[in-house]
This record gives C-alpha cells, structure tokens and sequence, in this order.
C-alpha cells in the first residue's frame, strides 16, 4: 500500500511542493512516507482528499461498546378504574 | 526567544518566484489579531491561476540576503523589501530569466536560514527588478561569473508567509 490509496492529491498537477512542516515533497513520487502525507493531511494541507480506503484505515471508527444485557419484563396492562356509583 | 538556540544569518540556497499576474489568489493578512506573534503571519497560500507554478532560482551560498528597510514619512510608514541574489554562472536559462522578467511584475518566497518564508509581492502591488549588483564575468579567474539582482517591494506591513510553495502546476479551468 502507498499514500496514493489512502489519499488523492487534488487542486494540483502531480510535483513538488514546499511545504512547511517537511520542506520539498514530490507527490509524484509514490514512496513518500504515509505518516508524513497524513501528517499533512491533518495540518489541512489543502491539496489531499482521503479516499474511502484511507478513511478505513487510518481512522477506523470504534466498535460500539457491548452493554450488558438486561431482559425486559413486559409491563403489565393497565386496570381499568371503574367508577362507582354513588 | 530563540528555538533552541538557531540564529543563522542569510538566505536559503533556492529563491522561489512567479509572475505576479499568474497568482489567482493571495494569502490573508492578520485582522485583528488576538496576540502580536499573529500580527506578523500571514495565513492560507499562495494560489496559482490554472496551468501557472512557481519556479526555483539558485543563488550562491552567502551571497542572497533581505533587506528591510523603513520608508515613509511620520504617520506614513512602512516597509520596502529589497532580494539580493547572486546566480551563478551566465547560463542560457540564467540570462533568458533576466530577459523575461525584467520588467515584469513578480512574485517572490524567500526562506531565511531560520525556515521563515517572506512574500515579496501581494495583492495590489509586485516585486520588481530594481538592479544588478556584480553581474557579468568578473575580471579574475577567481573572481565571480553570474547575475546578481536586486528585486525591490513595497508593502505597509512585513509578515512571515505560512502556505506552501507550488512547483507543480495547478489546476483547474482558466
């Protein structure tokens, strides 16, 4: 797996950029570190989309948490108030 | 306050320009900033026009420098940038550079040794070719052959530049 099938680089021609954190990247390149494109991507590097893969991945959403389980019991039927005549 | 002690002088070895008019859209200065450090950071990118990028110009170690000098009268104050840079050799590319640019309006990233980036060039107003200083073939063997150039821009405030330096074309329709 390369950073290109967790992330697309959008806006901009496959190349280089200066970037701030990690100076020239060549996004050309598929090799680049993974942890150094989603590093990017998490600073709101304008030129990555995550792909559906990558959303799966690198941010798996957490199981929901099993509650114990707890039965029921019906509720009775309500009675009837009957009125009594005076 | 220095991190962790770095204070070197001068500037990076590779300069970063475009045309002023390929630029689609400009970094934000600071409103009303809530602390001084943010008074001197511009936020967001340098966007290119569709097709258009920003090219790298070499300079010679310790020969490319900024200056920042004070203009304007009281009340009237502000800051003119002025790019020296050395280029080395009197290559075709080097003098088809000088051809094309010299009196066009441009854009410039300068890095300083410290990381900061420094925008030449903003919205209403370009960086300009102002003059040569020690251009040509030099008159000793060990003298210097190349270009040295002086950009000059004028801007009410001076900011750090934050965004990312496009080498690769963007895109986009026209």
């Amino acid at each position: 797996m390369t950073w290109k099938d967790y992330f697309t680089l959008i806006k901009v021609q496959p190349g280089r950029i200066v970037t701030p954190r990690f100076g020239t990247l060549d996004f050309s390149d598929p090799n680049l570190p993974v942890e150094k494109v989603q590093a990017l991507f998490e600073d709101d590097f304008p030129y990555l989309q995550i792909t559906s893969l990558g959303l799966e991945t690198l941010y798996p959403v957490p199981p929901l948490a099993k509650l114990p389980f707890k039965k029921v019991e019906p509720l009775a039927p309500a009675r009837r108030t009957v009125k009594r005549k005076a | 306050m220095l991190t962790d002690g770095k204070n070197l002088g001068g500037l990076a070895n590779r300069i970063y320009f475009s045309l002023w008019y390929d630029v689609a859209a400009w970094p934000t200065d600071p409103s009303a900033p809530a602390t001084i450090e943010l008074a001197g950071t511009q936020s967001g990118d340098l966007v290119m026009k569709p097709g258009k990028r920003m090219f790298e110009l070499y300079t010679t170690e310790d020969a490319a420098k900024l200056d920042i000098n004070v203009i304007g009268e009281e009340a009237g104050k502000g800051y003119e940038l002025l790019l020296h840079v050395f280029a080395p050799g009197l290559h075709k590319k080097l003098l088809g550079f000088m051809n094309a640019t010299k009196n066009e309006d441009l854009v410039f990233i300068a890095m300083d040794s410290a990381g900061q980036n420094y925008l030449l060039g903003c919205e209403i107003r370009s960086a300009k070719f102002s003059a040569s200083d020690g251009s040509g073939t030099g008159s000793t063997t060990d003298g210097r052959r190349g270009f040295g150039m002086t950009f000059a821009f004028r801007a009410a405030n001076i900011y750090v530049y934050t965004g990312n330096i496009l080498l690769t074309e963007a895109l986009g329709s026209a």
